[in-house]
């Protein structure tokens, strides 16, 4: 039988498969687990990996990665309570400045490996620490204070029984998918991932294009942190470190190429839904958290050996 | 002659007299045990990754091995006997770990970030399952040992020195000639017969190796565990590399560099503490080195092209 599909959207179906069969699976081992409550907590949690998946999404599709997220995801989750507090009307003014600082991150991020020619994982590990170091600075090490009321309304407010933070996403799924499918920067980005040369000889700029993907991961990096501060109520060191390897395993399970070039966010929400599903599955399968590091790591190896090997046999 | 190394010591050197000046005791005995002791894994995780850079690579898993490596010490050092059996575990795991990595990148050729990367994450699941959190311990007489000296020269000193020996003999061996041969040009070094895929599996298994060396010294070093703590230490290492002069293009550099470069980094730490500043200012110079060392890397690099590209015909 002949799926119904077409070739180039296989991989997303096939995601989506996936998302089915684990859903499935949840539902015979664990009765609650297609409760509201449930599907809600899966969706929140789907949506703050789908936040850092979209940054690096881009950034992969355009040929880099980016290391600097955790601590982007940190830093901003940390300076929402610092900064803002449980005065709400700051964040109005704080909320902009969080996100412009983390711009900044990936702008820096972008120079480095437009203009000054540093590869993508050295720069982004550099400037990972530089954050890192400066946010320890400013904040003396310690993280904590209240988190505002809009951001606690965010990430975990419902209206009627869909979850607010799920609405966001629905937003931001749609405004992506049509900047990557129907904008000309959309055009321009496949066409710097698929091949840089041939962009440039086509009149794209490159560098302008190249550079903007990692301002806007540390930008939704940061979006991200500010939702995790809501949905956990707190902030603390290292909250981020955990959207590393799972952006990096939501694109690849999205069916991107991690090698650029391919890939749409439409695939990257069912590989974040995946993760958020496995991520409740694993305990109730009496698995213990630890093993959820060693699936994203199996995920990733996978996703960039079917990329590379599938890629050869399409150029041979 | 190269003078890249030169520049590492150079900066060790003045970061030295600096903190010489600030603090009284350095020269005592006790004070350079200690140096060379917080400097000695960063030297093995170094040798390792150096070598990996030499290939054009890069290995990020050396993180998940240094973790993995101080949990299972951390947890199955028990005995005399024990600390030699499960040290050599250790090395055996670390090197399967390399091998997997050069495997992958060597015969089925796919890009050395992306494949540590995924390593990287299922090894630390692995040390996160090994100890779940920091903690376990280090019997004390194995410990103290890194502190120790023997005949006059600190422990820690005689294994950075080892290493420094092995790396002069490796150096003549036919397969380090194969590394930078592979590292410079690739498919040149391929037409001129080096195996590529095996080459690739040996550099990626020394890798695998030297993180697991490095892990139980750290171990010593704290005398306990941490399934985390690797993740910090990627950085540093490449960046002790880097400052040493090893090229991030491959083909180019050496160990006497990052020798060099992994004390320079313990020396900022002790400046950052002798000036009593935060430990934080450490993280930030840390980044900061990295990609200024690697920015005057690819100066010196495009400029050495450009003076190649003026002598060609």
């Amino acid at each position: 039988m002949k799926l119904a599909v077409p070739r180039r959207h296989r991989s997303i179906a096939l995601a989506y498969l996936l998302l089915l069969v684990l859903v499935v699976v949840g539902r015979i081992v664990a009765s609650g687990f297609l409760g509201v409550d449930h599907i809600d907590e899966l969706i929140d949690e789907g949506a703050l990996i789908g936040f850092v998946a979209l940054g690096q999404g881009f950034v992969i599709l355009a040929g880099g990665v980016d290391l600097s997220i955790p601590w982007v995801v940190t830093s901003a989750g940390i300076l929402v309570t610092t900064f803002t507090g449980t005065n709400s009307s700051n964040m109005l003014w704080d909320v902009p400045l969080i996100i412009g600082l983390a711009a900044v991150v990936g702008l820096i991020n972008g120079i480095g490996v437009v203009f000054l020619g540093v590869t993508p994982i050295i720069m982004t590990l550099g400037m990972s620490t530089v954050v890192e170091g400066a946010l320890l600075l400013y904040t003396n090490g310690s993280a904590g204070g209240n988190v505002p009321h809009p951001a606690v309304f965010l990430a975990t407010h419902k209206i009627g029984q869909v979850p607010v933070m799920g609405l966001a996403w629905l937003v931001l799924i749609v405004v992506v998918t049509f900047t990557l499918s129907c904008t000309p920067f959309g055009r321009r980005l496949y066409a710097v991932g698929l091949n840089r040369r041939v962009a440039l000889f086509s009149g794209v700029d490159v560098k302008l294009v190249t550079c903007s993907v990692y301002v806007i991961s540390s930008c939704a990096a940061a979006f991200a942190g500010i939702a995790l501060a809501g949905y956990v109520g707190q902030s603390y060191l290292g909250m981020g470190d955990p959207y590393l390897f799972t952006s990096i395993a939501a694109v690849a399970i999205g069916g991107a190429s991690i090698l650029g070039g391919t890939g749409n966010y439409i695939g990257t929400v069912a590989g974040a839904l995946t993760l958020s599903v496995l991520n409740a599955l694993l305990p109730t399968l009496g698995f213990q958290p630890a093993v959820l590091d060693i699936v994203y790591g199996m995920v990733i190896l996978v996703a960039v050996a079917a990329a590379s090997l599938g890629g050869r046999a399409r150029t041979d | 002659m190269d003078v890249r190394p030169g520049i590492a010591w150079a900066l060790a050197i003045v970061l030295f007299v600096v903190y010489a000046l600030q603090q009284h005791d350095v020269l005592s005995r006790l004070q350079l045990t200690d140096l060379c002791s917080a400097t000695v894994f960063l030297v093995a995780l170094g040798l390792g990754e150096g070598l990996v850079l030499l290939t054009r690579g890069i290995d990020l898993s050396i993180g998940g091995v240094l973790s993995m490596g101080t949990a299972i010490a951390a947890t199955h050092f028990v005995s005399p006997g024990t600390e030699l059996l499960w040290s050599s575990v250790i090395i055996v795991a670390g090197a399967g770990v390399g091998v997997l990595n050069g495997a992958l990148i060597g015969i089925l050729k796919l890009q050395p970030f992306i494949v540590t990367l995924a390593t990287w994450s299922i090894v630390s699941g692995v040390a996160l399952l090994i100890l779940p959190i920091q903690g376990g311990s280090i019997p004390p007489h194995f410990a103290s040992w890194i502190n120790q000296s023997s005949l006059g020269l600190p422990n820690a000193a005689w294994i950075i020195l080892a290493m420094v020996a092995g790396w002069s003999w490796f150096k003549r061996t036919r397969l380090c000639r194969r590394i930078y041969a592979l590292g410079s040009d690739p498919e040149g070094a391929a037409i001129a017969g080096v195996n590529t895929r095996s080459t690739l599996i040996a550099v990626y298994g020394m890798a695998g190796v030297c993180a697991a060396v490095g892990s139980i010294l750290y171990a010593m070093l704290t005398a306990s565990g941490d399934p985390t703590v690797g993740n910090g230490e990627i950085l540093p290492a490449v960046t002790a590399v880097v400052i040493g002069g090893t090229s991030l293009y491959g083909g180019s550099g050496g160990f006497v560099g990052t020798v060099g470069g992994a004390f320079a980094l313990t020396l900022i730490a002790d400046v950052v503490f002798a000036f009593n500043l935060t430990s934080y200012w450490q993280q930030l110079a840390d980044g900061v080195v990295l990609i200024i060392a690697v920015l005057a890397g690819g100066a010196v690099r495009s400029m050495r092209l450009r003076r190649a590209a003026l002598r060609a015909p």
